[in-house]
């Protein structure tokens, strides 16, 4: 008997004609090494380069084509749906990560359902470093928990859980972000492996000045999708500590203004805007679950 | 009578009590007359020797968390595990002693839940969380139109079939047990409160419910009202503006001047009222999704 679960490997490929060959050799070499029962599958994100022709020469792998560029996000969970296995494990084409941690993270599925790297002395991209900085921030706020790094693309998931909140997962880049949060809100067990990474290979580094934008409103996703009254109560709060503190300057006065009963209504609109918000979420989040 | 139950106990660092509660507890048991039990321990990555204590008990159960996630998801990891129809959740810091186990078999008739209630007899409650629980006890009982005596007592009998369905929605922390009364009871099932008498705190463990507990079971009561009955907050509010409002335009009127105060408060009175509509259908589709 392997002491080790089977799994079915997940790797989306965009433009990764110089590493994806490389990549896939070596955790190849790994899995047999390791003597993991596994299926390897790519996808091919609509590549512009030569990909697709990379991905031919390599042996005994599944490969899928997107008709056009659908994200990282959508092709994992693309993936996810033909799997064969009850582990999916994601591990990102530009060669990044290093394969001898995945001996280490399989140490840890029988307790846990998500497993994912850590990446030790890994920064980013600096246009990122602000989103990152709020994301962590927010982590904090949302979860209470510190967590160090969201979207490390080396991942082992149970994929029943996966295709649980497969529904709510964006299709970009911002999956693997999304993912971690909904596995802590439904109380799944998380385990972080610190670990080393390789210096990015061939590929440029996806970030396009947009993704600001695109991290900002992952953010207000996130927040609304997972507990939105920690966004209207405290903008509730503060707007009724205005009010009153203008009730009593009004009634020193002895003329109730405008502005005092329309700060007061507001707060308690916004309050009420929160609880319903917070049903929409939960709506969300339970729709799809079995 | 109940013939067959799983028993649920919770452990976070609870070295001290644990040894004589499983003993006391399974001898308790034996004596029952029941056909078979199971007692289920979770232990919540305690970080003491529980877990030691636990692994060298022959006749439990044993589940761990890999870290510690809470009193409530303990409990629910318990739950799921469970094996048979009914499950009675017993506490491991002592407090709950054995012997009460059989009056709350002896009432499970016709009720889903049967709960302890420790106001009959000798439980003193720390007078920090007096004022707190007082205000949840007032707002509660407003929200199930009943008196609840006890609202967080830990030991309960519970139909496993019956708190399934709530079970994507009660809390991870202590507010567990408040939250499943309240949802039991906004359901219209059946709930049965027992005297019950416990054993006096070790003075040296202290309560581990934090402050922030407080702030986060009084949101848990909005999301119940919301879940169960939205209109309950929604029309006192709109109906409170509206009267308001009328007051202000009578007053108005006498002067030949209306004023923007009466216009707008009695603009919201609308809003919130149909916002509790749009809330009444949101909990109606929440409702629905969670029934098997």
């Amino acid at each position: 008997m392997n002491q080790y679960p089977q799994i079915s490997v997940i790797i989306a490929a965009y433009n990764e004609e110089t590493t994806i060959k490389s990549t896939i050799t070596r955790l190849k070499n790994e899995l047999s090494k390791l003597t993991v029962e596994s299926e390897i599958i790519v996808i091919n994100d609509a590549s512009t380069d030569q990909t697709l022709e990379k991905m031919k020469e390599i042996e005994n792998i599944k490969t899928y084509n997107q008709p056009y560029n659908k994200g990282k996000g959508a092709a994992q969970k693309f993936a996810a749906k033909v799997a064969k296995f009850d582990w999916l494990l994601f591990f990102d084409a530009d060669g990044q990560h290093r394969e001898e941690y995945l001996s280490e993270m399989l140490k840890f599925t029988d307790q846990f359902d998500l497993i994912a790297g850590e990446r030790i002395g890994y920064q980013g991209p600096k246009e990122r470093q602000l989103g990152k900085k709020i994301i962590h921030l927010l982590a904090r706020y949302l979860l209470g928990k510190k967590i160090y790094d969201f979207n490390c693309g080396f991942r082992l998931v149970k994929k029943q859980h996966f295709l649980r909140f497969a529904h709510i997962l964006p299709n970009g880049f911002s999956c693997d972000t999304t993912s971690v949060f909904a596995f802590y809100k439904e109380g799944l067990n998380i385990k972080f492996v610190p670990m080393e990474i390789n210096k990015r290979g061939g590929g440029k580094s996806l970030v396009k000045p947009k993704e600001a934008f695109v991290y900002l409103m992952l953010i207000f996703r996130l927040i609304m999708l997972f507990s939105p009254l920690r966004i209207f109560v405290p903008i509730s709060f503060i707007l009724f500590i205005f009010g009153l503190a203008l009730l009593i300057f009004d009634i020193i006065h002895f003329n109730i203004s405008e502005v005092t009963v329309f700060a007061l209504i507001s707060s308690l609109l916004i309050f009420l805007f929160g609880l319903i918000a917070d049903q929409l979420a939960a709506v969300r989040r339970e729709i799809n679950q079995e | 009578m109940i013939k067959k139950i799983s028993i649920i106990m919770p452990i976070f660092n609870e070295v001290i009590t644990l040894p004589h509660v499983l003993v006391h507890l399974k001898k308790e048991l034996d004596n029952l007359n029941l056909e078979a039990y199971e007692i289920i321990t979770v232990n919540d990555g305690s970080n003491d020797a529980s877990e030691e204590i636990l692994k060298n008990t022959p006749f439990i159960k044993l589940l761990n968390h890999p870290y510690n996630k809470g009193y409530g998801a303990a409990l629910k990891t318990g739950i799921l595990a469970a094996k048979f129809d009914w499950v009675l959740l017993f506490d491991a810091d002592g407090q709950h002693q054995p012997e009460e186990i059989k009056k709350l078999l002896s009432e499970s008739e016709n009720y889903d839940l049967i709960s302890g209630d420790r106001t009959q007899g000798n439980y003193v409650r720390p007078t920090v969380r007096k004022p707190g629980i007082w205000l949840l006890k007032l707002v509660a009982n407003y929200l199930v139109n009943k008196k609840i005596p006890d609202l967080n007592c830990g030991l309960r009998l519970i139909k496993k079939e019956a708190v399934l369905n709530y079970i994507h929605f009660l809390p991870d922390g202590f507010s567990f047990s408040t939250t499943s009364n309240l949802a039991f009871l906004k359901d219209h099932r059946n709930v049965k409160f027992v005297p019950v008498t416990v054993n006096e705190r070790d003075k040296k463990s202290k309560s581990m419910v934090r402050p922030r507990d407080a702030f986060n079971v009084l949101m848990l009561i909005f999301r119940l009202i919301m879940l169960f009955s939205p209109l309950r907050i929604f029309i006192p509010l709109s109906l409170i503006m509206f009267l308001f409002g009328t007051g202000i335009f009578i007053y108005d009127l006498t002067n030949y001047n209306v004023s923007e105060i009466t216009v707008f408060t009695l603009i919201s009175a609308l809003l919130i009222f149909l916002f509790g509509l749009i809330a009444d259908q949101l909990a109606a589709v929440r409702r629905e999704i969670n029934k098997k």
